[in-house]
């Protein structure tokens, strides 16, 4: 699949957090681009999609190894390579990307530390550019602020010059399943769209995935008034929300 | 994070295809609900939601253990079982569920080979019923389609008693990455948003992934008529898109 695409791959310096914020003109860019594992690293994979890039790499910084060391190991390795655009954030904050010289121009990434940009078939590089400062002006943020406002930026330096469908941001903190992940799957505007489901979410889900079972604590808690504001039609919670009553 | 929600877990007897479809009146179940890994199994955590199950009864699996033997396992040994909902299905197409006594009325479940369906605060037993009857009727179709109209049978029985916000159909194949991974994430009518998704990336989204590398093909594939399909706006291509040209 080509996913002609772009991305901001970042870490939380004082969080830790680690994840991906990614929108193209294809559907359901969140099932196959970002990859993320807690305390270990996050990467994007795009243009002719490799999935293994981004299993295997997070695999081998799971292990310690740095991001650059990763994508230098699994790029040299893969025979399609030169169609591939990869970028890769590792737990410390090191940071790698790659652009095939067949991607689809215009293309192009810029990475420093704790983050990592990249596109292709773009409208220009200045979307890359604006993902880029808007990531590295915002660190007093959120790790999942931050993201979201990096591709609002990127967006609205043109994007991808086919449109856009589908967005996504995943993040993930120091459990196994996602501290947040969210997608607009098939949308005219998605970036707008993850953006409006991104609020409803800080009311009715971020709260609850904070009581729920650790590997440190497999109970969870349980808080009768957060239960008490899901006990309602979303139309009636904080945030509101697109549901309806039965 | 409480997941009152109705969902089926199953196995292809022709493909091996393994997957879960799901709703729920709460935002982005798809990001916390369903998990499936190819040739190994499916599961749904749901209620008070522990995703731990769901890992850790794939890992069981992946050694061989079966859906029965780790749904009997995982919920002796967790201190919150009594709040927890889960269905299991295995490589084998062997399948179990469990429904604590806590979980909130009307909730049940029912296993036959090959899928486990399961649902709490539903309108009634109907919901469960409809989605089982869905699935074993359906044989004939690609696994993906059947979830979604098991779903969408769960739905016109009651569905969830809050009314909906999320749905979610995630299917895995062969490789590590999925095969169908869509989501609707926050929605008044999510499901019959689900079924729109799953038209477009039918047309848009799985040629692609076919493509895509595998495991014993690292390559992966470029076929011309695939790179021209993706290379116009979403809107003027097969299915159409909500995308629009920039």
């Amino acid at each position: 699949m080509q996913l002609n695409t772009f991305t901001i791959v970042g870490r939380c310096e004082r969080t830790g957090m680690l994840g991906v914020a990614v929108c193209t003109a294809a559907p359901g860019v969140g099932g196959y681009c970002p990859f993320v594992r807690a305390k270990a690293g996050a990467v994007a994979t795009m243009s002719w999609v490799n999935p293994y890039l981004a299993i295997d790499g997070l695999k081998l910084m799971g292990e310690g190894m740095s991001a650059k060391g990763a994508l230098d190991r699994l790029i040299a390795a893969d025979p399609g390579r030169a169609v591939r655009q990869v970028g890769m954030v590792d737990a410390k904050g090191g940071s790698s990307a790659y652009t095939g010289e067949g991607c689809g121009h215009w293309c192009g990434h810029q990475h420093g530390k704790n983050f990592s940009a990249q596109g292709n078939i773009l409208v220009g590089e200045g979307t890359v550019t604006a993902l880029a400062e808007t990531f590295q002006n915002t660190v007093a943020l959120d790790l999942p602020e931050r993201l979201l406002l990096s591709l609002e930026a990127g967006m609205a330096r043109g994007g991808d010059a086919r449109g856009k469908q589908s967005a996504g941001l995943l993040v993930h903190w120091k459990e196994e399943y996602p501290y947040i992940d969210l997608r607009a799957d098939e949308h005219r505007h998605p970036v707008p769209e993850l953006r409006r489901i991104y609020q409803v979410a800080l009311h009715q889900s971020i709260p609850f995935v904070a009581q729920m079972p650790t590997r440190d604590n497999p109970l969870g808690s349980f808080s009768a008034e957060i239960e008490a504001s899901m006990s309602v039609a979303p139309a009636y919670r904080r945030g509101g929300g697109g549901g309806e009553s039965a | 994070m409480e997941f009152n929600t109705f969902s089926i877990v199953g196995r292809c007897e022709r493909t091996g295809q393994l997957g879960v479809a799901v709703s729920t009146a709460a935002p982005a179940v798809g990001a916390y609900c369903p998990f499936a890994r190819a040739g190994v199994g499916a599961v749904s955590s749901q209620s008070w939601c522990n995703p731990y199950l769901a890992y850790d009864g794939l890992d069981l699996m992946e050694k061989g253990m079966s859906a029965q033997d780790v749904c009997d396992k995982l919920l002796s040994e967790d201190p919150g079982r009594e709040t927890r909902q889960i269905g299991y299905v295995d490589a084998k197409g062997g399948s179990a569920a469990f429904t604590g006594k806590d979980c909130a009325n009307w909730n049940g479940h029912i296993t036959g080979p090959n899928f486990a369906t399961q649902g709490n605060l539903l309108m009634g037993a109907g919901c469960v019923a409809g989605m089982a009857e869905t699935f074993q009727n359906a044989e004939t179709l690609e696994l993906a389609e059947r979830l979604i109209a098991a779903l969408e049978a769960g739905q016109a029985a009651g569905g969830d008693a809050r009314g909906k916000q999320s749905a979610a159909v995630l299917v895995v194949h062969t490789e590590r990455y999925p095969l169908i991974d869509l989501r609707s994430d926050e929605h008044r009518n999510p499901i019959a948003d689900l079924r729109r998704i799953y038209g477009i990336a039918k047309l848009q989204g799985l040629p692609f992934i076919a493509q895509m590398p595998t495991r014993d093909n690292p390559l992966g594939s470029f076929g011309n008529d695939m790179r021209w399909g993706l290379s116009v706006a979403p809107a003027v291509r097969p299915g159409g898109g909500g995308g629009k040209v920039a």
